[in-house]
């Protein structure tokens, strides 16, 4: 059967000449907020390109850690530090409370010396040892105050020693630990980190304690505010990395081994017996005196406030020119100050603050073999330094042929 | 060369869709350009674009619901 063809007798409806109907308008406000949904994905790809290298490059540092470097370091400084003060002012802490019963122990458990031997004025022949720190609390607990031998079987003249002490009578829960660093045998070695100070910087090293020099190693702490947040000056190996700027406290190492902490005077130019100098924020005790300016906010740099209780960290010298450490949590800086002072510091730099990069390390063998914290709520590893780091950080050893 | 002007609503879409990727972009280029730093740009594009996609869910939730509630 065959169809007969069809043959068109209706026009179909002619699309040319129907009119649409206009299309919906989208209200103004959705294209907005559509406009800046894209504008956010748009910045956010472009930060993820910046952020994604810094956070996967870190090897000791969390994700969140190294996400606050990375805001710091990329314009977010004031953010990162307004935020820092809203959380540990909503944390701050309250006064009183029952006090401690117990310390925890530093050190190897043998006191550094025995009533009435080796200290001042005990004799020529006896070596020089620091006198017990006079507790701040009373009735004073058992081992407040007395200086303890870092390492494992060391000699009469032990380099480092540790002790712990109640900080603050307001605040009796809180313990500071405080190491001391005999001059005539340690000497001071500043190492920079992988990412701090950052390039260009000749002679980096791979931010840890070089393997070689571990059989000397006594000590290790955390080096001070970065560069972009203390607005002060480095010299590194007898050469300007940073501006140095007058009126600074400053931890200088000195080219025969010798070191020492100073308000710098010297202007931009590097003396010539320098080997590195490091600078961070006005003195806290300077002359044996307390900085009259603890109370006052701005001059202690772009970080939280120093009324702030954190973690925090300082470097002071004794009268002899022995070093001494001092870190705790919940300190402010005049409290911080006050520690050192106790422990017989006559002119004190402030180091590091906050828990993520307050770090005192000593070792009870040579080696670096077993390495410790100063306090138990250090966080950080004990082996922080002997694998690369990102920070800058002391590094305290045995002169050359001195005895264990 | 001048884009047709009747088009189907769904072209219309797109073509808006377009303008506002454009748009966005520049506004972000704008915003990188004028910043302190590319991490000030990361921290407050997150809190805006949470802000923003937060409004989408509960404004796309609240229109389902009601759709819902019809049937």
């Amino acid at each position: 059967m065959v169809r007969p063809m069809a043959t068109a007798t209706v026009d179909p409806p002619s699309r040319a000449r129907r009119r649409r109907p206009p299309p919906q308008r989208v209200p103004i406000w959705r294209r907005g907020r559509r406009v800046l949904l894209f504008a956010c994905l748009f910045c956010l790809g472009a930060a993820a390109l910046s952020w994604l290298p810094a956070v996967s490059g870190s090897r000791n540092l969390s994700i969140s850690i190294a996400s606050v470097e990375w805001l710091r370091s990329h314009g977010g400084n004031p953010i990162a530090t307004q935020i820092e003060n809203w959380y540990y002012q909503l944390n701050e802490p309250e006064k009183g409370g029952p006090t401690l019963t117990s310390l925890p122990q530093v050190g190897d458990g043998a006191a550094a010396r025995i009533e009435g031997e080796g200290g001042e004025g005990s004799g020529e022949a006896a070596p020089y040892s620091p006198r017990d720190v006079n507790p701040l609390i009373h009735p004073k607990l058992p081992g407040e105050g007395v200086w303890q031998k870092a390492g494992a079987k060391v000699g009469p003249e032990p380099p480092v020693l540790l002790t712990t002490f109640r900080s603050d009578p307001e605040y009796p829960q809180f313990v500071a630990g405080v190491a001391w660093m005999s001059a005539p045998r340690t000497e001071l070695v500043y190492t920079p980190g992988t990412a701090e100070p950052p390039e260009p910087l000749e002679g980096r090293g791979s931010g840890e304690v070089p393997p070689g020099m571990r059989k000397r190693l006594v000590a290790t702490f955390n080096g001070g505010f970065p560069l972009e947040t203390s607005n002060a000056g480095l010299i590194y190996n007898g050469k300007v990395v940073e501006t140095m700027v007058d009126g600074i406290a400053t931890v200088v190492g000195y080219r025969d081994g010798g070191f020492d902490i100073v308000k710098w005077e010297s202007g931009t130019k590097v003396p010539k017996n320098v080997l590195f100098a490091k600078q961070n924020l006005p003195p806290i005790i300077y002359e044996g005196k307390l900085n009259p300016n603890l109370s006052d906010g701005p001059e202690w740099g772009e970080t939280v406030n120093n009324a702030t209780r954190v973690w925090r960290s300082g470097l002071g010298i004794d009268a002899h020119g022995n070093l001494m450490y001092a870190a705790a949590n919940y300190q402010t800086v005049e409290s911080l100050a006050k520690v050192l002072k106790a422990a017989g510091a006559v002119r004190a730099i402030e180091l590091d603050i906050n828990e993520d990069w307050t770090s005192f390390i000593s070792y009870r063998h040579p080696g670096a073999s077993e390495p410790s914290n100063l306090l138990p709520e250090m966080y950080r590893s004990p082996e922080r330094y002997l694998v690369p780091d990102e920070r800058d950080f002391f590094a305290v050893y045995l002169k050359p042929k001195q005895p264990w | 060369v001048r884009l047709p002007r009747n088009v189907s609503p769904a072209a219309a879409r797109r073509r808006s869709l377009l303008v506002d990727v454009v748009l966005g972009i520049l506004v972000g280029i704008f915003a990188i350009t004028v910043a302190a730093g590319i991490g000030v740009v990361g921290f407050f594009a997150l809190l805006c674009a949470l802000v923003v996609v937060s409004w989408y869910l509960i404004e796309g939730s609240i229109r389902l619901a009601r759709r819902k509630s019809r049937r």
